[in-house]
């Protein structure tokens, strides 16, 4: 596992992060028992079913994780969620960019924010080189894009100040 | 059958059809290569872009894509030791150190040729045992469905690497309270809607499928850098070598591609077991049977260690369909996905579809045959070519991955709040993934979600409620003895595995 310390036999593995999915998943299925209480059998019974199920497997894992760390094969650490730091990042970055295109597309419509998604994706994991090129590349799929998808296929993308004057033109 | 092949062949050899078969393999191939990128990813992509397409068309264009990414794996398995799919990774032991001894071409050319076999002798086999299973499926009851769909959840988990059992177990119980978010069929009630309206009607396949895998495998495989391209830039830059294989060599593999398809195809049938497990299976296979002096050759740049994970694969991915298309339960997360495809096209896979979408039925049988023809001729002379496309730098790449993951979801949904769920689920992913959670339980989880519940339902009202169906009919109870025993394996092998460590401290 990505976890596993490997430069020696002593060291522990750090599974303070593996808990936190069970933990949320927990609060969910606590939730969905909320959820189904007043509904009949019929309802309740898939429901009970896989929250019983998931709450069995996730005191399983609790307890195969707790006794690991009793063993000090083990400790709570939570490494797992941010290494490798060197890439937090970037990732975060990218991850930023793409929900910044899923709420800017509204506004700026897809051909603007497809050129300015791309682009930017693409200068993010290349630091910055190449850019002549990957604007280039950017502009031609967000124009290609257009063409395709707004233009002859008729998609419903979101309409920017791009749609709108090329609707005036063509 | 025979009126069935003719049924495929007519529906295969259209224009539109035979086009689909030649770019899915291609797009396969291209995408299998891309180690990070699956083939459920692969599929998951081509989804958006077949939703205007009858049912054949679609399931023909996902099949090829789905060979084309197992045979496309093997080259950047053989070229840069980095394997595309993880039912390539076998190959890289052999297939590897014949590229650093400059026979690449040979050991590309090994591959084609074993895994055209193991597609071929897999796809006979598969025409023979489809419609048999087909058949006798039709006497099968709710309470068998769900006691198969539930050993294929187990199974799926079962089978995961060492220390991931648990996690797979928890991933595909979340993919199945995923799937039952929105209203209850039979009671009308809503659950786990959080209140919201967009979500009465329950998550969507599509951008589950697209957050869980091709969204979240973009956005981790910023991790990998560049350092794959620039390995496949020194390697396709230089001579492959000759790819003529000899007849000696020929002699020689025959025997491992015969056995090696059959265990493949076998393999590929059983739910969870799928390529990867059939690939390594075989080697080892081949290894054993090997002799004393072959055997040393093993791991060095031996044909027949190339040649066995190779067939098996390929084989297994075609035994795959067996239980997708006659029982209608995905035996692999990349079946599951194709599973989710169908449904959303409004064809209702199982053991009817033999009889009510013969043309989807037969299609995708004759179109597997089509497909190994266009990957060998694809592979063969054009290999050293499209090996070219794995310098592709990454950060061209991902963006585009991104990019067509976004568009993927506004081509089928336009709602907006779809593609905010998707932010979601695919954040939710990428956690999970940095925590080794495996991604397909979970979408396993959800595509059977539905059925299972269905079922479940289906078999309390027949047992007016009661839960002895479980015990009382003997081909549920003989299934789900066979679930326990799944679920058993794990804790053997890890006692077995901790009494061997301890013996030999204690020796020690």
């Amino acid at each position: 596992m990505a976890d596993d310390t490997k430069s020696g036999g002593s060291e522990k593995k750090h599974i303070g992060a593996d808990l936190v999915i069970p933990a949320v998943a927990l609060i969910f299925a606590l939730y969905y028992f909320s959820t189904i209480l007043d509904s009949p059998w019929t309802a309740q019974v898939s429901a009970f079913f896989i929250g019983a199920v998931l709450i069995t497997l996730i005191a399983v894992f609790v307890i195969s994780g707790l006794l690991s760390v009793r063993r000090g094969e083990a400790d709570l650490g939570l490494q797992r969620l941010t290494e490798p730091l060197s890439f937090m990042p970037t990732r975060a970055a990218l991850f930023a960019l793409t929900l910044s295109f899923i709420f800017f597309v509204e506004w700026g419509g897809f051909t603007i924010t497809t050129f300015v998604f791309v682009g930017a994706a693409m200068l993010l994991l290349s630091r910055g080189r190449n850019w002549k090129f990957i604007l280039a590349l950017s502009a031609v799929l967000a124009i290609g894009g257009y063409f395709l998808f707004v233009y002859a296929f008729e998609v419903r993308f979101p309409k920017g100040p791009f749609e709108l004057l090329m609707a005036q033109v063509l | 059958m025979w009126e069935g092949i003719t049924t495929g062949l007519l529906t295969a050899f259209t224009p539109m059809n035979l086009m689909m078969v030649v770019v899915g393999c291609f797009a396969g191939t291209f995408i299998g290569m891309l180690p990070g990128l699956g083939p459920i990813s692969a599929i998951a992509l081509m989804i958006p872009i077949t939703y205007g397409f009858d049912p054949a068309s679609g399931m023909i264009l996902m099949a090829g894509v789905y060979y084309g990414a197992i045979f496309g794996g093997s080259t950047s398995s053989i070229l840069i030791n980095a394997p595309g799919v993880a039912g390539t990774v076998a190959t890289a032991f052999d297939g590897y150190p014949m590229a650093q001894q400059g026979h690449a071409g040979k050991a590309l050319a090994i591959a084609a040729v074993s895994s055209f076999s193991g597609g071929t002798i897999g796809a006979i086999l598969l025409l023979v045992a489809a419609p048999a299973l087909a058949k006798v499926a039709l006497s099968f009851q709710s309470s068998d469905y769900m006691a198969l769909m539930v050993l294929g959840l187990t199974a799926v988990s079962a089978f995961t690497a060492p220390g991931q059992v648990l996690k797979a177990l928890i991933a595909t119980v979340i993919g199945l309270m995923i799937s039952t978010v929105g209203t209850d069929p039979s009671a009308g009630v809503q659950r786990f809607t959080f209140g919201s309206l967009d979500l009465v009607d329950g998550v969507s396949f599509l951008l589950l499928a697209m957050a869980t895998f091709a969204l979240s495998e973009a956005l981790m495989a910023v991790l990998k850098r560049d350092e794959v391209s620039e390995a496949a830039a020194r390697a396709t830059a230089g001579d492959l070598g000759s790819m003529r294989v000899t007849r000696e060599e020929v002699r020689e593999i025959i025997p491992v591609i015969g056995r090696s398809s059959i265990l493949g195809f076998f393999v590929g049938v059983l739910p969870g077991a799928g390529a990867t497990i059939a690939s390594f299976l075989a080697y080892g296979a081949e290894r054993t049977f090997a002799s004393a002096k072959e055997k040393l050759k093993f791991g060095k740049g031996s044909i027949r260690g190339l040649a066995a994970p190779e067939t098996a694969n390929n084989a297994a991915c075609t035994g795959s369909f067996v239980p997708l298309l006659t029982l209608g339960i995905p035996g692999s997360g990349t079946t599951a996905v194709m599973l989710g495809a169908l449904i959303s096209y409004g064809v209702q896979p199982g053991p009817r579809l033999f009889q009510n979408n013969p043309d989807v039925f037969w299609a995708v049988i004759i179109s597997m045959y089509l497909g190994n023809v266009i990957l060998l001729i694809l592979n063969l002379p054009l290999i050293p070519y499209i090996a070219r496309l794995l310098a592709l730098p990454r950060q061209i790449l991902i963006p585009l991955i991104l990019f067509f993951s976004l568009i993927g979801v506004y081509l089928v949904s336009f709602n907006t709040f779809d593609i905010h769920m998707m932010a979601g689920f695919a954040l939710a992913a990428i956690i999970l993934r940095l925590l080794d959670f495996p991604m397909a339980p979970l979408i396993l989880g959800f595509i059977l979600g539905d059925m299972i519940e269905d079922n479940l339902r289906r078999a309390l009202t027949i047992s007016d409620g009661s839960i002895a169906f479980m015990w009382e009919r003997p081909l549920t109870a003989v299934i789900f003895g066979l679930t326990i025993l799944t679920l058993l394996a794990p804790l053997v092998r890890i006692i077995r595995q901790r009494r061997g460590a301890m013996l030999s401290g204690e020796g020690g």
